[in-house]
C-alpha cells in the first residue's frame, strides 16, 4: 500500500516536472518556428532569452509587480529581436553571424549590466523581485490526481499552450499569416504579388521576440526567481532543435519540447539514484543529438522513398524529363 | 583604379570603418558607466603594453585565438558552416592534460606527445557533426552547438574519475609533470615554445591553402559544392579532412594553452575560444596569413579590457559588445553598400566611355 503511494506521488510529481521544465523550450521553439516560417532563422534565441530574463527580474524589483517585469522582459525581447532583424535585414549581415554576436552580447552583456545594476556578477539572488504567480485551474484542480500533474503551474506554463494554440490561428488562419508563410517560402514570389517581404520579416522577428521574452521571463520569474549568469543554458539551441524536429508544425514542435522535458525530467530523476551528475547535466544534450538525428534519417529515407518513386512513375510513362522533376 | 581593386580597397576601408564605429561605440559606454574615464581609457588601451608581464599576458592571448581562428578557418573553407572549434579545444586540452600528468619515460618527447594526444582528441570531436552530416544529413551548426555543451560535461566527468586532484579547493587535476611543460622563451612570462608551433601552423595552412591541390578543392567545394562535384572533386573527402585538420589544430590549440599556461587543468565551464575563433576568421575573410595579425589585435582589445575591468570600475565584459559590433559590421553586405553601388556605378561609366573610343 505504501509503495504504491510513493510510486504516485514520484509519477505526479514526474508529470509535474515535465511540464515545468518544458516551458521555457516551448516558448523558444515556437519562437524559432515563427522566425523560420517568416524566413528568418533567428539561431539568437539564447541571447534574448537572457536579456529577457534579465530585465524581468530588474523590472519586477523596481516597479514590485511582476506582471511589469514581464512586459518589460516582453519589451527587451521584442527590442533584441529587431535589433537582429536590423542586422540581417537592413545591413545584410550573415544570419547566423549576426545571431552569434547577439547571444555573444546576450551571455556577457547581462553580466555587464547586472554588474552595474546591483554589483554582482554571479546572479541577482541578493535583489528582491517577484515571480509570476501560479494558477490553480477552476474545474481540473477537483480531480485527484490529474490536478496534480496539470494544476498549479506558472501562470506562463499555461500561457506557453494559449501560445501554440494562438500561433496556430495567427499562421493559418488569418491572412497575415498567410503573407507571412508565403514569404517565408519564397520572398521573391511573395513580393511580386504585392506582400511587403520587409515588414513581414519584421513582424516575424517581433512575434518571435514577445515568445523569447516569455521564455526568458519564466526562466527568472518562474522556474527560479532570480537571474544569474548564462542561466538559459542551451534552452534556446536546443528549441531549434526541437523546433527542426516538428518539422515547423506547431504541434509537432510542443510535442517535441515535451520529449525533451521528458528526458530532462528523467535526469533529475536519475539524480536521486546516484549517477554521476554532470553526465545527467550531458544528458538533455546528447538527447537532442540523438532526437535530430533519428528525425534527419528518417527524412532523408523519405525523400529517397520519393525519389524513386517519381523516377519509377516517369520510366512507366515514358515521358520525357522535365527539369521541374529532378 | 579597376572595379576589383576598387572592391578590394573598399572591403579594407569597410573593415577599418567597422572597427572605429565599435570602438566609438565601446568609448561611449565607458564615458556612460565609468566614474574616472579617462583613466579607463589609459587602461584600456596602454595597458597591455606598459610592462613585460602585461606583454607576457597579451602572447598569452593571443595564442589561443591564432590556434582557434586558424581552426575556423580551415573548417569553414569548405562551406561546412560548424562551431565545433570550442569543443575540439577543450577535449584537445583536457587530453593533453592527462598526459601532462603521467609519467613519461624519454622526458624529452612529453610535450610533444601531449601535443599530439590533444590533436588526435580535437579531431575526434569534429568527427561527431562531419560524421552525422555525411551519413545521417544532420544539420552541423545544431549538432555542433549540442556536443559542445555535451562535451562540457562528458570532460569534468572524466576529470572527476581520472586525474582529479584531491588536495586542491575546488575542481582541478593535479599537477603537470615539470618534463611536459613547453619551454619558456623569456623567464618570469608564459611566453613559451608555444609561439613557434602557432606559427608552424599558420604557414602550413596558408601552403596548403594557396598552393596546394587540396586547398583549392577545397576553396572550390565552399564556394559551389555541386560544381566542385560535378567537376570530379571528391567533396566529401575534402570536407572530411577539413574538419579533422580543423578539429586537430584547435586540439594543439588546446594542449598549447595547457602546456604553457597553466600547471593544472581546471576549466569547469567552455573558455569561448570557439566564438573568439569564428570573430578571427570572418575578418580574416579565409586568408590564414593575416590570422596572426587578427589574432594580436582582438587580443589586445581583450587584455586592455581585463586591465580595465582589474583597475577601474568598468567590467571586462564590455569587450563582448565591441566584439560583436565588429563582426556584424564586418560580415554586413549592406553596410556602406550605398556609396560602394554609386561608386562602382561611376567606375562602370568611366570604363564604359574608354572602351567607346
Amino acid at each position: 500500500m505504501n509503495e504504491v503511494m510513493i510510486s504516485s506521488i514520484v509519477l505526479t510529481s514526474f508529470g509535474y516536472s515535465i511540464l515545468r521544465l518544458s516551458t521555457a523550450i516551448i516558448f523558444a521553439a515556437l519562437a524559432s518556428l515563427v522566425s523560420k516560417k517568416a524566413g528568418v532563422n533567428n539561431i539568437a534565441l539564447e541571447g534574448i532569452m537572457l536579456f529577457s530574463a534579465l530585465a524581468g527580474v530588474l523590472v519586477s524589483a523596481y516597479t514590485k509587480n511582476a506582471w511589469f517585469g514581464l512586459l518589460g522582459a516582453i519589451v527587451v525581447g521584442v527590442l533584441i529581436s529587431l535589433l537582429l532583424g536590423l542586422c540581417a535585414i537592413h545591413l545584410r549581415a550573415n544570419i547566423f553571424l549576426s545571431g552569434i554576436a547577439i547571444n555573444t552580447i546576450g551571455s556577457f552583456g547581462t553580466v555587464f549590466i547586472m554588474f552595474l545594476a546591483i554589483g554582482d556578477k554571479a546572479s541577482t539572488s541578493t535583489l528582491q523581485s517577484f515571480t509570476l504567480p501560479r494558477v490553480a485551474l477552476p474545474l481540473i484542480k477537483d480531480i485527484p490526481v490529474v490536478s496534480e500533474i496539470l494544476s498549479n503551474h506558472n501562470v506562463l506554463t499555461y500561457l506557453a499552450f494559449v501560445a501554440a494554440v494562438l500561433l496556430y490561428i495567427f499562421l493559418y488562419i488569418t491572412k497575415t499569416g498567410l503573407h507571412l508563410r508565403s514569404v517565408g517560402e519564397n520572398p521573391v514570389a511573395a513580393g511580386t504579388v504585392g506582400i511587403n517581404v520587409v515588414k513581414m520579416q519584421y513582424l516575424g522577428l517581433a512575434i518571435c521576440g514577445i515568445l523569447c521574452g516569455m521564455g526568458g521571463a519564466f526562466m527568472s520569474m518562474g522556474y527560479t526567481s532570480w537571474f544569474s549568469r548564462d542561466m538559459i543554458a542551451g534552452r534556446g539551441f536546443i528549441a531549434i532543435a526541437a523546433s527542426s524536429m516538428g518539422q515547423n508544425k506547431i504541434l509537432g514542435t510542443v510535442l517535441s519540447c515535451l520529449l525533451f522535458g521528458i528526458a530532462d525530467a528523467v535526469s533529475n530523476i536519475m539524480q536521486t539514484f546516484d549517477f554521476p551528475s554532470d553526465l545527467i547535466l550531458a544528458m538533455p544534450y546528447v538527447t537532442t543529438i540523438v532526437c535530430i538525428t533519428v528525425y534527419s534519417v528518417f527524412l532523408k529515407n523519405k525523400k529517397a522513398y520519393r525519389v524513386a518513386e517519381k523516377s519509377a512513375k516517369r520510366r512507366n510513362v515514358l515521358k520525357k524529363p522535365t527539369s521541374r522533376n529532378v | 583604379m579597376g572595379i576589383r581593386s576598387f572592391i578590394k580597397k573598399f572591403n579594407i576601408l569597410r573593415t577599418a570603418l567597422a572597427i572605429v564605429l565599435s570602438f566609438a561605440i565601446v568609448l561611449l559606454i565607458i564615458v556612460l558607466v565609468s566614474k574616472e574615464p579617462l583613466e579607463a581609457f589609459k587602461n584600456f588601451f596602454m595597458g597591455p603594453i606598459s610592462s613585460l608581464n602585461r606583454v607576457g599576458s597579451l602572447v598569452e592571448a593571443t595564442l589561443p585565438l591564432i590556434f582557434a581562428g586558424l581552426a575556423c578557418v580551415v573548417m569553414f573553407e569548405t562551406g561546412f558552416f560548424t562551431l565545433g572549434v570550442e569543443g575540439c579545444f577543450f577535449f584537445g586540452a583536457y587530453w593533453a592534460a592527462v598526459i601532462a600528468t603521467q609519467e613519461c619515460m624519454p622526458a624529452s618527447i612529453h610535450p610533444i606527445l601531449a601535443l599530439l594526444v590533444g590533436g588526435f582528441a580535437g579531431a575526434l570531436i569534429a568527427v561527431i557533426p562531419t560524421a552525422l552530416r555525411m551519413l545521417c544529413n544532420v544539420d552541423e551548426f545544431v549538432s555542433s552547438l549540442l556536443l559542445n555543451y555535451a562535451v562540457l560535461y562528458f570532460t569534468i566527468f572524466l576529470l572527476k574519475n581520472m586525474i582529479l586532484s584531491e588536495t586542491a579547493f575546488r575542481v582541478s587535476s593535479v599537477e603537470f609533470q615539470d618534463s611536459a611543460m613547453l619551454t619558456k622563451l623569456i623567464p618570469d612570462t608564459r611566453i613559451t615554445t608555444g609561439v613557434f608551433i602557432a606559427i608552424a601552423c599558420v604557414v602550413f595552412i596558408y601552403i596548403l591553402h594557396k598552393k596546394s591541390k587540396y586547398g583549392f578543392e577545397a576553396r572550390t567545394t565552399g564556394q559551389n559544392k555541386v560544381f566542385a562535384a560535378s567537376v570530379g572533386i571528391n567533396t566529401s573527402r575534402v570536407i572530411w579532412i577539413s574538419q579533422l585538420l580543423g578539429g586537430f589544430i584547435a586540439g594543439i590549440g588546446g594542449a598549447v594553452q595547457m602546456l604553457s599556461v597553466f600547471t593544472h587543468f581546471n576549466y569547469t565551464a567552455m573558455p569561448g575560444y570557439g566564438f573568439n575563433g569564428i570573430i578571427v576568421s570572418t575578418m580574416v575573410g579565409a586568408n590564414p596569413a593575416l590570422v596572426p595579425l587578427t589574432a594580436i589585435f582582438l587580443a589586445y582589445i581583450q587584455t586592455g579590457a581585463d586591465i580595465m575591468g582589474r583597475m577601474n570600475d568598468v567590467p571586462s565584459e564590455i569587450v563582448s559588445v565591441l566584439f560583436s559590433v565588429i563582426v556584424i559590421l564586418v560580415v554586413a553586405k549592406g553596410f556602406l553598400s550605398r556609396y560602394e553601388h554609386k561608386y562602382l556605378l561611376k567606375l562602370k561609366k568611366v570604363e564604359g566611355g574608354s572602351d567607346d573610343k
